[in-house]
């Protein structure tokens, strides 16, 4: 992870006076540069957010001209805060792809989590192998052209991967690809069986990255996928100051082993660059799983969900999505940890009441109210209460448990879902 | 890349069942478009062509040769595509005949100016088709293709 004392260079390189003036105006500054030299003076600094790029035309806060960028990308505007216009200079840090496979071979690529055209470059030193394209739109047209130019790695979505899985299971192709990279989501239990049956020969990494970071990926993978850890590991890279941030206040928090928090990065992968991040708030919540990761020096951390929308906090502690998942993967003989689960609240004389409902995905069949029980038990939203004990003490509601509607969907599904309060 | 073939798909139509791959020398530019972009002085290219077209690496070696940028953007997303024209001056679009139809006629209901320069692909049964009356006054260049990535010989 990149030094504190770098940090502190890459504030000063960003706020030149002869450069864009972004951070100059976010920061008030008059002279030539802001200078910090301590932790206080650099936790004094405003956090970053996107509502700020989103003040500020592209060409305003671009720090090349548009010849020197490579690419822009959009963020998808499913925050309700309208599409963000990002410009991006070619991937860095990715050297730990070559742990896990040669890339001799053309890969079949989405434009996220990397264009096409960087695969292709990325893959020049393993002798210059193509990347195929692949279409969304139209699954079937891409892998038969990654058929017939014989691919051995994806790079694509996470939610991509069934419609891919099923095409290239019909074309035979399953036994040929050795390694998947996959962006976007968590690789549900469910996903990685499926996955771990079509393409027997695959390593699988996550990619946890962010369209606003243009030193993609925020996290490098600490080992791949294996379906025994609910979530994915990371730890930061190089170019990168991670902080973790009290969602509600912003204070810095120990990045000590369990502590939870909004993570905050600052990025900067040396020249060219299109836009120093700085103290970025990315939205997404993390849990420190060790404060030396063994394997790579830094602070490793997994990514819990978005910030006040995986997890939701009730009297006495916090319901949130990966609690959900590990207690739903203790009863994997009877659901999988494909999940929704609707939280609503009620008004009773005693005040507001919590009622959680609870939809799953039976492997068979199921007695729904004894179900619920068990889950109430296990569930736990602190330390010391678990839901069960929350309703016992009048706190919570029953919990509901129902059954999806089978849609064939990976991505709406597994998440906390809001219900006006009744 | 010496040697290295890219394949483009043998049929414009996604859903045919004998498409498959066709091999073309992956160091062979896109020479009309990178001519184009570079006589329009072209800096902002939005690429609208189907991304099962395989031309997405070809336009950028196209976007660098001009000292241009490229942003991708999904045909079924014209909305994101018209933020795209007004938050970062998009000067060029890359697209097919029938989407030039209907992507130009979207930004002008939308109350967006058309860009300046269209670089539009024909395929080789459209060659005939006239261009859209909203092109009117803005720079075209046209290609035609024998299938998708693949031009016809320029006589």
């Amino acid at each position: 992870m990149m030094s504190s004392s770098r940090a502190y260079e890459v504030l000063r390189h960003a706020t030149e006076a002869s450069g864009p003036d972004f951070y100059r105006k976010l920061y008030g500054v008059r002279g030539e540069r802001l200078s910090v030299s301590s932790r206080e003076e650099w936790e004094a600094l405003p956090l970053l957010t996107k509502e700020h790029l989103l003040e500020r035309p592209m060409s305003d806060r671009s720090f090349l001209p548009p010849e020197g960028i490579d690419h822009v990308r959009a963020t998808s505007g499913t925050s309700g805060r309208g599409a963000l216009f990002c410009p991006r200079t070619p991937l860095r840090g990715m050297d730990y792809r070559l742990a896990y496979h040669d890339f001799k071979r053309p890969m079949l690529a989405f434009t996220v989590p990397a264009m096409p055209h960087w695969h292709e470059s990325f893959m020049e030193r393993s002798g210059g192998p193509t990347a195929v394209v692949y279409d969304p739109g139209n699954p079937d047209a891409s892998v038969r052209i990654a058929r017939d130019a014989d691919v051995d790695s994806i790079s694509v979505f996470a939610f991509h991967m069934l419609a891919i899985g099923e095409s290239m299971k019909r074309e035979g192709m399953g036994g040929r690809i050795r390694f998947i990279e996959m962006a976007g989501e968590a690789c549900t239990r469910k996903l990685f069986e499926y996955l771990r049956e079509t393409f027997p020969n695959a390593v699988i990494l996550p990619f946890y990255g962010s369209s606003e970071v243009e030193d993609s990926p925020i996290g490098m993978p600490c080992r791949p996928i294996t379906g025994e850890e609910p979530l994915s590991l990371y730890h930061g890279k190089e170019s990168h100051y991670l902080e973790i941030v009290d969602p509600d206040t912003g204070k810095v928090l120990e990045p000590q082993e369990g502590a939870e928090g909004e993570l905050v990065i600052t990025a900067y992968p040396g020249e060219p660059c299109a836009f120093p991040l700085l103290r970025f708030r990315t939205g997404d919540m993390v849990r420190v799983i060790s404060e030396k990761c063994p394997a790579h020096g830094s602070w490793s951390f997994t990514v819990l969900g978005r910030s006040g929308l995986d997890f939701i906090k009730v009297p006495g502690g916090v319901v949130r999505s990966d609690e959900i998942e590990r207690v739903l993967r203790l009863f994997g003989d009877e659901v999988t940890d494909v999940y929704s689960l609707s939280v609503e609240e009620r008004q009773t004389a005693q005040g507001p009441r919590l009622a959680l409902r609870l939809l799953v995905e039976p492997k068979r069949p199921v007695r729904l109210e004894k179900f619920a029980e068990a889950v109430s038990r296990e569930m736990r939203v602190s330390p010391h209460l678990t839901w069960a004990k929350g309703v016992e003490e009048g706190r919570f509601d029953p919990l509901v448990v129902g059954v999806l509607e089978p849609d064939g969907g990976q991505k709406k599904h597994r998440r906390i879902v809001r219900a006006p309060a009744v | 890349m010496q040697g290295m073939k890219r394949l483009f798909p043998s049929s414009f139509n996604p859903n045919d069942p004998a498409l498959h791959g066709v091999p073309r020398a992956a160091q062979e530019e896109w020479s009309a478009l990178e001519h184009a972009l570079i006589s329009w002085g072209a800096k902002r290219i939005m690429l609208r062509l189907p991304l099962f077209w395989q031309v997405e690496i070809p336009v950028f070696r196209a976007c660098r040769a001009s000292g241009a940028f490229l942003f991708t953007n999904d045909v079924r997303n014209m909305p994101l595509g018209k933020y795209a024209v007004r938050a970062i001056g998009i000067d060029t679009v890359v697209t097919d005949i029938d989407d030039a139809s209907e992507f130009s006629a979207f930004l002008l209901r939308e109350d967006t100016p058309v860009p300046p320069h269209w670089f539009i692909v024909r395929p080789a049964h459209r060659a005939g088709t006239p261009l859209p009356r909203e092109l009117a006054g803005v720079a075209v260049e046209e290609e035609v293709h024998l299938s998708p990535g693949i031009p016809a010989p320029r006589v």
